[in-house]
């Protein structure tokens, strides 16, 4: 995994209880323990750190299921909002 | 244990400036969402909102009470001269003392705040003006109310977000039962749509960008509205005494603590609140005919409504008819209770359910009749009004049809 990578799963694992170690792409947010409130406070933490606008309606239908969805997204908005 | 009734309403809304106004607009499925005017929305993700228009606090209150006043409670004062003048009462000396004040609101003077201390921490401003602390206080929306219309008993403000009216107007009902007061003025007052409130808001995830949309298949989220509503309640004895007009009787108030999450609502706080309401109004579940729902158009709340409805109605659930009115006005948080009792009143009074207006199809989990898109002329014998604020604090509001 790049750096760049590994950054956003770190950010991500900080908002779950669960060991690092155990924290993959694979994972599921919910089985981290990452519930909704945790969610939002994720979504702007990664806001915050890459100066970026996600655009995450929590009505919407569930896009965000595991720890990848999450970072292919924001690789992709960091690349269209910063690249 | 004294029978309560309300015998005067005052609104100020999204959807109209005065009682009539806004039973109008909700009768003919009028909404009051678009996109926000007060202030430049550019930097916003969600734009829309349901402000009240129209309203010019120099037309209601001279220069020096003006200056005194946040809008929201402008809103409030005027409210409640409209409630007064209505009722018809006139507040004699002994009447005063004897009567409470107590008024919902979730952030008070939120308009005071932001512009004052955006002056002193970001525009570096020496000085704030010497009316932001009296503006801006929680209780300002009462105490204007109370100083306005010559109110001397027991009376404050009451906080809790989205439920801040309901537990007012269920506050004042036990005040007037018990006779601990002769009369109250009740109800609640909010206008906390500005930049940062809408940052904050958006922040949470769950603001709709279009449309306020309870219990459909693509509702998308709540809309921020503002506002305010003021009731006279009395004993059904001194109404008739007098020959007041009735509206409806505030028949009972249910109020309960979820214990669970800070956002998330639980079904069985909200069927304790309902059930709660029913029990002190002395009314079983097939009586009630029509449910204001809480309604907010989020997932989360649609959804444990309507679960919290089935546990507590069973079988009857499938008679009520249910509205969420915030579909028109919006959530006017600490005022919606207020707004929503009235609309709920003034259907009893009319045997007419105001619609949930945008309405596609039904969300999954949602499966009552939510009034769809046009009004219903149906004879309630008596309501429920629901809100479930953040905080898990609930409260019921139980309104029966007033005899004769």
């Amino acid at each position: 995994m790049s750096d760049a990578r590994e950054n956003i799963v770190d950010i991500i694992a900080s908002f779950s209880a669960v060991d690092r170690e155990k924290i993959t792409l694979e994972s599921n947010l919910r089985e981290i323990e990452i519930e909704s409130l945790e969610f939002v406070e994720l979504v702007f933490k990664l806001e915050e750190e890459f100066d970026i606008s996600i655009p995450y309606n929590a009505n919407e239908a569930e896009e965000f299921q595991k720890v990848e969805d999450v970072v292919v997204a924001v690789e992709k908005i960091i690349e269209d909002q910063k690249g | 244990m004294r029978r309560v009734v309300i015998t005067g309403i005052g609104v100020i809304s999204p959807v109209g400036n005065t009682r009539d106004d806004f039973w109008k607009a909700l009768v003919g499925g009028k909404s009051g969402i678009a996109p926000i005017e007060q202030f430049d929305t550019e930097k916003l993700t969600v734009k829309i909102g349901a402000e009240v228009k129209n309203f010019d606090g120099a037309d209601h209150f001279a220069k020096s009470q003006h200056a005194l006043l946040d809008r929201f409670s402008q809103f409030a004062v005027v409210a409640a001269r409209e409630a007064v003048a209505d009722s018809g009462i006139e507040i004699t000396e002994e009447l005063s003392l004897r009567t409470a004040a107590i008024m919902g609101t979730g952030v008070g003077g939120q308009n005071t705040q932001d512009d004052n201390y955006r002056r002193i921490y970001a525009e570096g401003a020496q000085r704030l003006h010497p009316f932001t602390i009296p503006r801006l206080m929680m209780n300002s929306a009462v105490s204007h109310v109370t100083m306005d219309l010559g109110i001397r008993g027991p009376s404050y403000a009451i906080a809790s977000a989205c439920a801040s009216a309901s537990h007012a107007i269920g506050q004042a009902l036990q005040y007037v039962r018990s006779g601990a007061a002769e009369m109250a003025l009740t109800g609640g007052a909010e206008s906390c749509i500005t930049f940062g409130t809408m940052k904050g808001w958006e922040a949470l995830r769950v603001m709709a960008p279009d449309a306020c949309r309870p219990f459909s298949a693509d509702r998308r989220g709540m809309v921020l509205g503002e506002g305010s509503a003021v009731f006279v309640l009395e004993t059904l004895e001194n109404a008739q005494a007098r020959g007041a007009k009735i509206y409806a009787e505030l028949a009972g108030s249910g109020m309960s603590a979820d214990a669970g999450d800070i956002v998330e609502p639980s079904v069985d706080g909200a069927s304790r609140a309902i059930r709660g309401a029913l029990a002190e109004a002395g009314l079983a579940p097939e009586d009630i005919d029509y449910v204001n729902a809480h309604g907010t158009a989020t997932q989360a709340n649609d959804i444990t409504e309507t679960k919290a409805l089935h546990e507590s109605f069973g079988d009857h659930a499938k008679n009520l008819a249910v509205s969420s009115t915030k579909s028109m006005h919006g959530h006017a948080m600490g005022a919606a209770g207020a707004i929503e009792c009235a609309a709920t009143a003034l259907a009893v009074r009319d045997g007419v359910i105001p619609p949930t207006i945008n309405f596609t199809e039904p969300g999954d989990g949602c499966d009552l009749d939510y009034t769809p898109n046009a009004a219903r002329e149906m004879p309630i014998r008596a309501a429920i009004c629901n809100s479930f604020a953040f905080g898990g604090l609930n409260a019921v509001l139980a309104l029966r049809k007033a005899e004769g």
